[in-house]
Formats: C-alpha cells, sequence, structure tokens
C-alpha cells in the first residue's frame, strides 16, 4: 500500500481493513458498455459544438443587428421604436459560480446555462454543490440561489410594471431582495411545507429536505402561511414549516460559525463558548466531532433557550457569532437585548439612531470570562442590498432609452445628465443612496461625474462593464453612449469589442495604481449618457 | 499537435470544452473505471452504476464550460457531478428501494469450514457498504478503492481534511463492525 493511502489510518486494524479492501477484486464496466458510451460521449460533444457554433451565428445575426440599432440610435429612432418592446417576462441568470442548470419540462431534463440566460413561467432551475446564481426580475427584485438549490417558476408575469411571481422551492437555500409588490401584483415563495408571501422586503428560505423549511426575515414582513396556520415574521425573526402541518411561533435568529467545543450528555453542544440544544428535529448535515469548524442556524426562544434548526460544515474558518433581538436597555458599557446581556466598549460598532426597541443583529465574540462581548450592533435596515451583478455574457433584454430599464414605454424620472436611476433599488434612490467607492473610483479614473458613472450603474451595468466601456471609449474614440446602446441591443461585450477593433487592437485594463493612464480623449471626452439616445 | 495519449489531462479538459470528441473520449478513459466503482458501490447496483456513469460524462460534456480550474482538480470536480446525479437517483427511486443484492446474492455468511481470512467479494462489500452513512461511503469508495488522496477526496465531498479523517475512521470502524457480524472479517 502507498503511504498516501494510508494517511490518516491510525490503528492496525484500520490499515489491515484497508488492505482487505484493495484487495477486493472490484468490477469493472463491460467493455462493450464501455465502447458504446464513448460512442454516445462523442456524439454529445460533438452536438454541444454545433450548438456552440450556431450561437456565434447567432451573434453574427446580433452584429447585424447591432448596426441597425446604433444607426437607429444616432438617427433618434431609437426612444419610439423601445417604447413599444414587448415587456420583459423573463428573470436573468447573472454571477453564476459553478454549475447551474434549467429545465424547460418540469424537471425531467436538465440543461448547464450561462450568464445572462433567461427563466421564464413554468422553468426549474438547480445549483450543484458550491454552486450559485443570482436571479433578477423583472421589476428590480433579486433573488440569491444558493448551493444545492432546486425552484420552479410556477408564475412569471411583468405587465405595467406589475409584477406577478411564484416560486416553488424544493431545496437549498434563497435569499429575496423583494422592491415593493406594486397593487394587483404578487411575490410569493412555496416550498413543499409553507408559503411565504411577502410586499417589498428581505428574506431567507432554506428547505434542507421535504419535512421543513426555515423562513427568515432581514428586512419587512413576511407572511408565512403552512396548512392554514399563518404566521407574520419581522425583521430578525423566523419560523419553521413542518412537513407534518406545524407552524412554530416566531423567534429570533441566531447563526453561529466556530469550533464545536464540546457535545454534552443532555445533548447541549458549544461552538466558540456558546451553549445551545440539538434536538431529534435539528438537521444535521455530517456526522460531527469536536474540533470540527461548523455553521449552525437556529432560534432563540421565548425562554432564552437557544435551538438549533440546522448544522452544517462551515465553509471558512472564520469565527461568526451573530444573534438578533430587540434592544432592552441600553448603558456605557452593557446592553440588553431579548434577555441577552452584551458588553460594549470602545472598539463596538453601533449603528445609528439604535434606541431602546430597535430590531438589531448583534455580531459578538465570547470572552476568556464568558461574558459576550458585541463586536457591532446593527438595525435591521441598515442591511446591505442584493449582491452586485458581475458583467454578463449573453445579450440581455433591450432596455429603453432615457433611464427606462423595464422596457414599460414609461421612462423613469431622470436626474440631470444621466439616466433615470432605478428607484425601486434603494441603493439607486437618491434619498438614500450611500455612496459606492467603485463608482468615485470610475469616475476619477475616467474624469466624469459621480452621477454619471451611478447613472449607468443604476441601469443595471456592473462597475466592471462600465469600466470596460469607459476603456473601449476611450481606446476607440467611439462614445460611450454608442456602446451601451450595442450592449442595449444584446451583443455581448466580446461582439463589441471585436467591433470596435477589427484589428483586435487591446484593450489595456488600467493599472488601479497608476495615475498616469493615457486618457488621451475620443470625440466626446466626457461622455453623457443621455447623449445620442433621443 | 498531442496525440491522445500524449494530452495532459489540462489539454483534454480545454479541448473537451470545446467539444473535441477525441479529447472527451479521452476523459471517459481516464476516469470511467473510477466513476463506475464509485456508483457501484453507492448503489449496490451494476446495472444502475452503469446507467449512471453514462448519465455522469454526459453531465460532464455539457457543464464543461463551467469548469474553473483554478476553483479545483478535475477529478474532483468529476465526483460532484457524480454525488449530484447518485442525489437525483436516490430521490427518483425513493419509492423503489434496490433488492438487486439481496435477491442476486445471497447472504455470504461463512460455512464452518471457510477461513477467516476468505476472500472479500465485491458484492459483499457493497452490501456492507450500504448500510454506512452516505459520507462515509463516500470517502471509503474514494480514499480506499478510488485511491484519491485526502486532499483531493476533501475537494470532492466539499469537507476539510480533518473531516474526512474522521470521516475515514469512522466508516473503517462500522464497516469492520458491519462485515465482522456477517462473519466476513
Amino acid at each position: 500500500m502507498t503511504k498516501d493511502i494510508l494517511s490518516g489510518i491510525e490503528t492496525e486494524a484500520d490499515a489491515e481493513l484497508v488492505s482487505r479492501l484493495q484487495q477486493v477484486d472490484h468490477p469493472a464496466l463491460a467493455a462493450d458498455k464501455a465502447s458504446a458510451q464513448v460512442t454516445q460521449l462523442k456524439v454529445a460533444a460533438r452536438a454541444q459544438r454545433t450548438a456552440s457554433a450556431q450561437k456565434s451565428w447567432k451573434w453574427i445575426l446580433a452584429v447585424t443587428g447591432t448596426v441597425v440599432m446604433v444607426t437607429l440610435v444616432v438617427t433618434g429612432f431609437m426612444a419610439g421604436l423601445l417604447r413599444n418592446v414587448q415587456q420583459v417576462q423573463a428573470a436573468s441568470l447573472d454571477n453564476i459560480n459553478g454549475i447551474v442548470e434549467i429545465s424547460k419540462d418540469a424537471g425531467q431534463t436538465w440543461i448547464v446555462v450561462e450568464d445572462g440566460e433567461g427563466l421564464t413561467s413554468g422553468d426549474g432551475l438547480r445549483t450543484y454543490t458550491d454552486s450559485g446564481v443570482i436571479l433578477t426580475f423583472p421589476d428590480g427584485s433579486v433573488v440569491a440561489v444558493g448551493e444545492e438549490a432546486e425552484i420552479f417558476v410556477s408564475t412569471l408575469e411583468y405587465q405595467k410594471r406589475v409584477l406577478t411571481l411564484e416560486l416553488l422551492q424544493t431545496a437549498g437555500e434563497t435569499t429575496h431582495w423583494v422592491v415593493p409588490v406594486r397593487e394587483g401584483g404578487k411575490y410569493l415563495v412555496n416550498t413543499v411545507t409553507g408559503t411565504a408571501q411577502v410586499h417589498g422586503t428581505v428574506f431567507n428560505i432554506n428547505v434542507p429536505d421535504a419535512g421543513l423549511a426555515r423562513f427568515a426575515v432581514t428586512d419587512g414582513l413576511v407572511e408565512v402561511s403552512n396548512d392554514g396556520n399563518e404566521i407574520l415574521l419581522a425583521a430578525g425573526q423566523v419560523t419553521l414549516a413542518e412537513g407534518d402541518g406545524t407552524l412554530v411561533p416566531a423567534a429570533y435568529d441566531f447563526s453561529l460559525k466556530g469550533e464545536l467545543e464540546a457535545i454534552g450528555a443532555d445533548d447541549t453542544w458549544t461552538v466558540s463558548g456558546v451553549t445551545f440544544k440539538v434536538t431529534e428535529d435539528t438537521r444535521l448535515k455530517g456526522e460531527f466531532v469536536v474540533g470540527d469548524f461548523i455553521h449552525v442556524i437556529g432560534r432563540v426562544l421565548e425562554s432564552g433557550e437557544r435551538v438549533a434548526d440546522m448544522i452544517m460544515y462551515s465553509q471558512v474558518d472564520k469565527e461568526i457569532l451573530c444573534f438578533s433581538g430587540t434592544v432592552e436597555s441600553i448603558s456605557e458599557t452593557e446592553w440588553v437585548i431579548s434577555g441577552q446581556s452584551v458588553v460594549v466598549n470602545s472598539d463596538t460598532i453601533l449603528g445609528e439612531g439604535l434606541e431602546v426597541g430597535s430590531l438589531v443583529e448583534v455580531r459578538f465574540t465570547v470572552q476568556e470570562d464568558g461574558s459576550w462581548l458585541a463586536l457591532e450592533i446593527s438595525q435591521f435596515s441598515d442591511e446591505q442590498g442584493p449582491p452586485e451583478k458581475k458583467p454578463t455574457k449573453q445579450p440581455r433584454e433591450p432596455k429603453g432609452p432615457k433611464g427606462e430599464v423595464n422596457g414599460t414605454g414609461e421612462p423613469e424620472q431622470e436626474m440631470e445628465g444621466i439616466p433615470g436611476p432605478v428607484k425601486e433599488q434603494g441603493i439607486c434612490d437618491p434619498e438614500t443612496e450611500q455612496i459606492q467607492p467603485e463608482a468615485v473610483r470610475l469616475a476619477e479614473r475616467y474624469s466624469v461625474t459621480y452621477k454619471e458613472i451611478m447613472g449607468w450603474f443604476c441601469l443595471n451595468y456592473g462597475f466592471g462593464e462600465i469600466d470596460l466601456a469607459y476603456r473601449m471609449s476611450l481606446d476607440s474614440g467611439t462614445p460611450v453612449t454608442e456602446i451601451f446602446a450595442m450592449r442595449e441591443s444584446g451583443t455581448g461585450w466580446g461582439l463589441i469589442k471585436q467591433t470596435l477593433f477589427p484589428k483586435e487592437k487591446p484593450v489595456n485594463k488600467p493599472d488601479p495604481n497608476n495615475n498616469n493612464l493615457d486618457l488621451t480623449p475620443g470625440p466626446d471626452p466626457n461622455p453623457n449618457p443621455n447623449k445620442g439616445k433621443n | 499537435m498531442h496525440t491522445m495519449n500524449e494530452m495532459t489531462e489540462t489539454q483534454a479538459v480545454r479541448a473537451a470544452s470545446r467539444g473535441d470528441p477525441e479529447a472527451v473520449a479521452h476523459l471517459y478513459e481516464l476516469y470511467h473505471t473510477g466513476i463506475f466503482r464509485f456508483l457501484y458501490y453507492r448503489t449496490g447496483s451494476i446495472q444502475s452504476a452503469e446507467d449512471l456513469t453514462s448519465e455522469v460524462f454526459l453531465r460532464m460534456v455539457r457543464s464543461l464550460s463551467g469548469f474553473q480550474p483554478g476553483r479545483g482538480t478535475f477529478a474532483a470536480w468529476l465526483y460532484q457531478i457524480a454525488r449530484r446525479v447518485l442525489y437525483d437517483w436516490y430521490r427518483s427511486n425513493a419509492a423503489h428501494p434496490l433488492v438487486e443484492l439481496a435477491e442476486t446474492h445471497p447472504d455470504p455468511a461463512p460455512k464452518p469450514d471457510e477461513t477467516a481470512e476468505r476472500r472479500l467479494e465485491h458484492a459483499v462489500l457493497a452490501q456492507a457498504m450500504l448500510s454506512l452513512p452516505a459520507e462515509q461511503q463516500d470517502v471509503l469508495i474514494l480514499r480506499f478503492i478510488n485511491g484519491l488522496s485526502l486532499g483531493m477526496t476533501a475537494e470532492a465531498i466539499h469537507r476539510s481534511i480533518d473531516a474526512v479523517k474522521g470521516l475515514q475512521s469512522r466508516g473503517l470502524q462500522k464497516l469492520r463492525e458491519v462485515l465482522t457480524e456477517r462473519g466476513v472479517l
């Protein structure tokens, strides 16, 4: 036996068994079967290549379309045409990580998808281990789908800026950032054991198996129902919908990522100094032993007892301990949050406007004397928005001019000199937006205003895309508005690059540490996103 | 130009992701035995393992464009697909538990004159394996039947090396108990 095979073998008995396992005459695939499978695979590979080639032809057609579209932009016909663009009835798939598949036949067959492809009514979507994807719905609502998840789109309609969405989540974890649902609209997520209905909020659903769904709310209110029972969850609260129709009372959420220090005889476990109960209903995704680095999510019951809902191996080895609750008292050195005392000191990061009664999330560590030291206390309304989309590789649905992002024919309100922001998306609301450091950096780099960069960002372009567009504008002399217009018409960034640089002139990504960029201006040295759109 | 025999795995993966049939066949040759054995010991059925092996490699062809070499090894990625195929298979077969082993391989309890050191048959081993928790099965098969390192096994099942060591230790203990109970050890 090789030394490597014996790695981790601690006893002679184990080594002997390993030796016996290696002596087994293990079966092999019959030669005729293997041969048939190779033939089948070769056919599949050729089919895959043909499909890719067809995709390339579509791109060539897209170039032709692009030329036509750019001409229309220049002659001012674009606006009139796009007012009649059909309503977008698909969720776009972005930031695909790992393997993500969609099904068009209720889960019978699955096809791997790429960034920029769409999900429509009736489709299924699933992710593999260590995979994930961001779904963006036509109204701007965003869903982050975690690994080993499976969802089906029962209904997806977007008419007159009203979204009607019904999802069925059968496995895994999803987190939803829902823009306020307009009158007549609906945002509903079904699981096998319970349903969440929302009107504009941030929440998370975890379906570890067919017998349980866990609903946790970060912002706003979520109505969870199950077999006629209903419960209203506020920020920081969680409930479980169980297979027998039970809907457990709302409780505050806790999450622990840390080392498993003890497993007590009374089913009390300890992680990084924090104890909690493991019950027969706790979902254990692994066989844990003391010393493992694990992730526990659970509820703080009214009695103050912590009960674990799910335990899994932690993906990161960094200790992160959190719980949520209501601030009950505040002093200089100690706060009481839903019955739990936490020490605060000068290093504790405190959110703005915290007062008794605030719903907060506390990140803490356990000190040597057993007390909990708050590292950060924040209000739930301070939560971050959905993850930023990366540049997509596939054509997207056309957007309208003047900041019309949803293809509704109704232009959004414009800000001076920039496309109208998507107000529902929060970060693009002038009233509430926070300064985006990346936008500041890009504005400085290209000598344009911060508002101009954010104007593109709020049209759903990622900062990477904006960076690329401005760089290509500088290098090619093409106004940035025309470059974005090409993208709007469905042309991928790669094809735009080929169109602008037919002799394969390289587009140099600027060195962020080099302040001596060659910013020789093109025809439009300070491009205005609205320019050329009318 | 490389022939298939000269082609490294990295080159084969790159070519296969472009739809090169020979490169796909090369990857199949490299890995189909390991994948088949993994699926056999996890399902206990030769027939199912044959079918699922085909499915794993078809999914490989469809998914290769999404494989990111910087994020891990190709072998671990392929075993991740195999685990997902298994997961789907278990779900679709939940209402139809396997009977093949019991029907085709009667209880192999030894006769009195047989020695304790008699050869361990793969069907007996498969039956014993199926009585272990899934993660222990994964680790024992990948480590001691397919010969993967601790690190690659950890990557394939998304666990830390320490966790794999723990699963390995507990899995061997449990397997020894099961085989002893059945009179094989």
